[in-house]
């Protein structure tokens, strides 16, 4: 399993998480994510109108934001869940990663768990809940681990 | 009708596998909550204010819980919504049911249908609850019977579906607490805000 | 009263609530943690500092425990009003916990070095579940709610004692047979996904000299 990278995108563009998720990916200076998160961002969202597919209003079979779903490069995957309600869950890895979809949506549940449910945590702003980035790792500990996410 | 099969039971699966508090709890909290705010406001219309906001701020943040857990559960509810009439029939089936266990129902849809009902028989933010009489001498005047305790609800529901750009107003109007015999939240779509489904919301 | 016999409340069964299903003797704990976060923040807003905002959570629990011990005294059908600390104490830690929480409290100690302190300590402490408190409110315990309600029970009960909420780091195995992540003894109450707590909520109960020297009187 190779997974690299997770970075969240709030519904402005705004990069509130970015995370190393195991100790071979690369390190990645704060300015830099800035630009990633923001850069993927916009990317997102022109990719729907360049798609030579346009679909009903822009939204996806989800009822979200149509955009980029997965970008496949030589030596990364990189997979994004727009949800319905504006944010971007991002996950990087390595070629041949499985679950990618599941993790990430995995995350989202965590997120709705550990950041939205924790009073000092502002809506939109950087995620600094210690029990978010605690059960992140947690859930790549068992994926890594191969346990089967049941719930 | 499928979607109303479908939301009740997507609700009654998620509801399972919820972690549990304790009810009683659970209203004592919120009855804390509403002593402190009318100790601090007086004015029952300024806590009614205030409840529908901090309901607001609850709901912008339960939606993508019900929306997560939904979709890791395998529930196609997303394509379901393609009218209001089924968003409401989430709001009532799902988010009444994983949240707070109870089962509201979805009605009363007006011509235009652009708003509807739900109506709740069980209140779990009222459990002990009184209000006092009229003319009750320990407020000061204030008539309590103003205050709408369950206002926290007409909040949720327009925070929550804001966060999937459907602009509502919501009202309570009818309330057990009051002597209704249920409790009866009416929703008013406003607006179909930008970024959102605009032609999939057809007016029926 | 002005309202009819039938829906008065005093008249009506002090039952889970309409007795209809089981279902309605809960809710989801994420109702709970939302409710319970917008009071934090509310009194976040209108404390000055952290201890303010610990004592607001406190007196938030206050009114809360004084309705609980009413409750649950009823309902576990004591007939008799317990006189000794102890008794109490265990009143405390098996009725009134397992009546919010689903469950006994995980232990109950007395201090060494205080003869007017007790702890109670709970592994998996419901209002703190989902809370983060980040490093510049320091030791804010986010459980200060829960101690305002054990002060609430204590004092409505006759036994003043001042209640305080404290985050201790948990020994290395203290917790039984919980190491598989489901937390074990406790599963009732962890969320699936979150990773087993590394601290415990300490309730440390100081009592009042007066509630002291009335139980070493009755100890003769």
């Amino acid at each position: 399993m190779g997974f690299l990278h997770l970075f969240i995108v709030n519904k402005s563009g705004g990069l509130i998480l970015h995370r190393s998720l195991s100790s071979a990916a690369p390190q990645i200076g704060t300015n830099e994510w800035l630009r990633i998160g923001s850069t993927f961002h916009s990317l997102h969202a022109i990719a729907a109108e360049a798609s030579p597919v346009k679909l009903p209003n822009n939204k996806n079979s989800n009822g979200a934001q149509d955009g980029i779903e997965q970008i496949e490069g030589g030596g990364v995957i990189l997979k994004c869940l727009q949800t319905r309600t504006g944010i971007k869950f991002v996950i990087t890895a390595e070629p041949g990663t499985s679950d990618l979809d599941t993790v990430l949506r995995e995350i989202y549940v965590l997120y709705s768990d550990c950041a939205l449910k924790d009073p000092f945590y502002e809506l939109e702003m950087p995620i600094r809940c210690e029990l978010f980035t605690n059960s992140v790792d947690s859930l790549m500990k068992r994926v890594v681990a191969g346990e089967v996410m049941m719930r | 009708m499928s979607s109303k099969m479908q939301a009740s039971q997507a609700g009654q699966a998620l509801w399972s596998k919820m972690p549990k508090a304790n009810a009683e709890l659970f209203a004592l909290t919120y009855g804390s909550l509403v002593t402190e705010l009318v100790r601090d406001y007086e004015d029952p219309i300024e806590v009614n204010a205030q409840l529908d906001r901090i309901g607001h701020s609850i709901g912008v943040r339960c939606v993508d819980e019900l929306l997560s857990k939904a979709d890791v559960a395998g529930m196609g509810l997303a394509t379901q919504c393609q009218n209001l009439r089924d968003t409401a029939e989430v709001v009532a089936k799902v988010g009444f049911k994983m949240f707070l266990g109870v089962q509201a129902e979805v009605g009363g849809f007006s011509q235009d249908q652009r708003s509807f009902s739900i109506y709740l028989q069980d209140n779990p933010l009222a459990t002990f609850v009184e209000l006092p009489a009229a003319g009750d001498e320990q407020y000061n005047g204030d008539d309590l019977r103003k205050l709408k305790y369950s206002n926290l609800y007409c909040g949720v529901i327009r925070g929550a579906l804001e966060q999937v750009n459907l602009k509502v107003e919501c009202n309570i109007v009818r309330d057990t607490l009051k002597g209704d015999e249920v409790n009866e939240i009416r929703v008013e779509l406003k607006e179909v805000l930008a970024d959102g489904a605009g032609d999939d919301y057809k007016e029926e | 009263m002005s309202r009819s016999s039938s829906n008065n409340i005093l008249d009506r069964p002090l039952g889970r609530v309409g007795g209809r299903s089981t279902d309605t003797t809960f809710v989801s704990l994420s109702a709970f943690a939302y409710i319970y976060s917008e009071l934090v923040q509310y009194h976040q807003s209108r404390a000055a500092s952290v201890s303010e905002l610990e004592r607001r959570l406190e007196s938030a629990g206050y009114g809360v425990g004084l309705k609980v011990l009413e409750m649950t005294a009823y309902r576990t059908k004591e007939m008799k009003r317990e006189i000794r600390l102890m008794s109490i104490l265990h009143f405390v830690s098996s009725s009134v916990w397992k009546s919010l929480f689903g469950r006994s409290a995980d232990s109950l100690e007395r201090s060494i070095d205080h003869a007017d302190e007790y702890m109670i300590i709970d592994y998996e402490p419901i209002a703190s579940t989902f809370v983060s408190v980040p490093t510049d409110l320091g030791q804010l315990s986010a459980d200060a709610y829960v101690s305002g309600i054990i002060a609430g029970v204590l004092d409505g009960a006759g036994f003043a004692a001042r209640v305080t909420a404290h985050n201790v780091k948990l020994e290395e195995g203290e917790r039984q047979g919980g190491g598989s992540g489901s937390g074990g003894g406790a599963g009732g109450n962890a969320v699936p996904g979150i990773p087993p707590r590394k601290n415990k909520a300490v309730f440390l109960v100081k009592f009042s000299p007066e509630v002291l020297s009335r139980d070493a009187a009755l100890e003769r």
